[in-house]
């Protein structure tokens, strides 16, 4: 039999389907200071019976299933702007893109860059660092409600930036596939100062301000000085983020703009003197690096 | 005996043989766009036998199945040998959207072979025994015309698929909505049972029965398990345990206490 010669379902299955997935996806009171469910008559899926208690639960564990799994997948957001403000900004997110796919994390598909588009509508793209406070900026009264669920966040500007890129990348890592080895030719090490390097896909080169990426200490946040830096990628069995030493990922940087030759002049520009050879050692040691780690897939096309 | 194959677990049944008979896993883990989680399935896979349980086949559900899905959980049944796969009988989703919860359908003589046609699609399908499980609920609907045992037998009976007999559920729901649980056993095809779920559930303040997988089994479920294997052992049975997941060391008591209740 094909899926097209079964049955169809009585009339009455959908509409009572459709309704009961309405009253799930009705929002929680959060007027209490707690998200709990307060369904109107109106709201009810009609045609229920059985205890009282029991549309108050589907409905509430309809929601917080959802808010598990977005504060699953961003973290490090949710520890930042703590768990309150995120479920808030969580359920106006699943308000707007109800969850669509048999694979729960992907509720928070767009997630972070509606929140970045809030971010930098409140912040602008000024100079960094932008160490304001996020709920600093936030006007009383404002009309947007993702705008208003930032008021209080003691964060920095650029923490919350931070996170969101960190969280990002590892989901970025998580649902990539592992790409092919590169093992470069002689013929392709002769020539690869003279080419642009392709990185891998789930290749994000990142800079930590603030302790995120390990997740280790409480809040608040311990800040680096100066800044940290690590590549967060796909691995062939897993996702790794490594940390790196600041010329390393500058000469990253530089390489996925302009060939690798001219990368690493723009590294040496910058280095000491006195620490010239150091570096030229490392450079060997960090092209080993990123072909080992699979960062790097393969050279452009020579021009 | 099997226990569910949950991340936390993941080191610990690496590290040494655990003494189960299998694992089963829950596929909508294991399908996603990532390969991560198939890759680690492989290792699991050279230890354990493993079986398949859904959460979103959305049976009852007045939207069509889902063949995408389905053809994936094909081709993980396939890759690991799995000898059969169970999913709810339940909706999950509707009017475009997922829900991610296992909710009734009112039991209505109406929707029986509706509900038997696509079963025996997803069977002949999957090309291996379909299970059906009983789900613990919290509601009922003014349309029910049948017991949920009658609804599922007749289920089971006109498609020639399976029951997967949560035991847990049957307790849940017996409480919740005040029928006999026993009533429930003495209905069952026992022929047709591919498997035994247990679980713990939570006692809400309000009197309520919630079905949270994140404790121990309760002694009179416990009761009820040893009753439904005096009618219809032996059967493989299953611990699950999915949130406030304790060390395997106390999963496996669960196991042993199981199989203490089996003893002559």
């Amino acid at each position: 039999m094909t899926r097209d010669a079964l049955p169809i379902p009585p009339g009455w299955l959908a509409p009572l389907q459709e309704a009961f997935g309405r009253m799930l996806r009705t929002p929680l009171d959060a007027s209490t200071g707690t998200f709990r469910s307060a369904l109107a008559p109106a709201q009810l899926a009609p045609d229920l019976a059985g205890p009282a208690a029991g549309p108050v639960l589907y409905h509430e564990q309809y929601w917080m299933r959802l808010f598990g799994a977005m504060q699953s997948e961003l973290p490090r957001v949710a520890d930042v702007i703590g768990p309150w403000r995120f479920n808030t900004l969580a359920a106006l997110h699943l308000d707007e893109t109800p969850p669509v796919h048999a694979d729960l994390g992907r509720c928070a598909d767009g997630f972070a860059r509606r929140v970045r588009g809030v971010l930098d509508g409140l912040a602008g793209s000024g100079a960094t660092p932008d160490t304001r406070p996020v709920g600093a900026l936030v006007a009383a009264g404002s009309p947007d409600p993702w705008v208003r669920a930032l008021a209080g966040v003691s964060a920095p500007v650029d923490l919350a930036r931070q996170a969101l890129r960190i969280d990002e990348a590892a989901r970025l890592a998580f649902v990539s596939p592992a790409e092919p080895a590169w093992r470069p030719t002689p013929a392709d090490l002769e020539g690869l100062m003279e080419r642009r390097l392709r990185f891998a896909r789930s290749f994000r080169l990142l800079r930590e301000d603030w302790a995120l990426v390990e997740r280790a200490g409480p809040r608040p946040f311990a800040r680096h000085h100066p800044a940290w830096f690590w590549v967060s990628c796909r691995t062939p069995r897993s996702t790794a983020f490594r940390r790196l030493e600041p010329a390393f990922a500058h000469l990253l940087e530089g390489a996925r703009l302009r060939p690798l030759g001219e990368a690493l002049a723009a590294v040496e520009e910058v280095c000491p003197p006195a620490q010239a050879d150091a570096l030229r050692r490392a450079i060997r040691k960090w092209i080993g690096v990123a072909l080992e780690s699979g960062w790097w897939v393969g050279v452009e096309p020579a021009r | 005996m099997g226990i569910g194959l949950r991340l936390p677990l993941v080191e610990a049944l690496t590290a040494a043989p655990a003494p189960v008979d299998f694992l089963e896993i829950i596929v909508e883990d294991h399908v996603g766009i990532s390969d991560l989680p198939r890759q680690r399935l492989d290792v699991m896979a050279a230890r354990y036998p493993l079986v398949a349980h859904g959460v979103s086949l959305n049976l009852l559900g007045a939207e069509p199945l889902d063949l995408e899905h389905l053809g994936r959980v094909r081709a993980l049944l396939r890759a690991h040998r799995m000898p059969y796969f169970t999913d709810h009988l339940c909706w999950s989703a509707s009017g475009g959207h997922r829900h991610h919860d296992l909710l009734p359908a009112p039991y209505d003589p109406e929707l029986v072979p509706y509900v038997a046609a696509r079963a025996r699609f997803v069977q002949d399908f999957l090309g291996v025994p379909f299970g059906i499980e009983n789900l613990s609920s919290y509601v009922r609907w003014g349309r029910d015309r049948m017991t949920e045992w009658d609804f599922l037998r007749a289920v089971v009976e006109a498609s020639g698929t399976w029951y997967l007999l949560d035991v847990n559920n049957v307790y849940v729901s017996a409480q919740n909505h005040g029928f006999d649980p026993l009533a429930y056993l003495a209905s069952v095809r026992w022929d047709r049972v591919l498997q035994v779920h247990l679980a713990g559930h939570l006692v809400r303040p309000d009197g309520l029965r919630h079905d949270t997988h994140d404790r121990a089994v309760d002694a009179e479920v416990w009761a009820l398990y040893r009753e439904a294997w005096r009618m219809g052992g032996p059967f493989p049975t299953l611990i699950e345990w999915d949130d406030r997941i304790p060390p395997l060391a106390d999963v496996l008591a669960e196991v042993a206490r199981a199989r203490g209740l089996h003893a002559p």
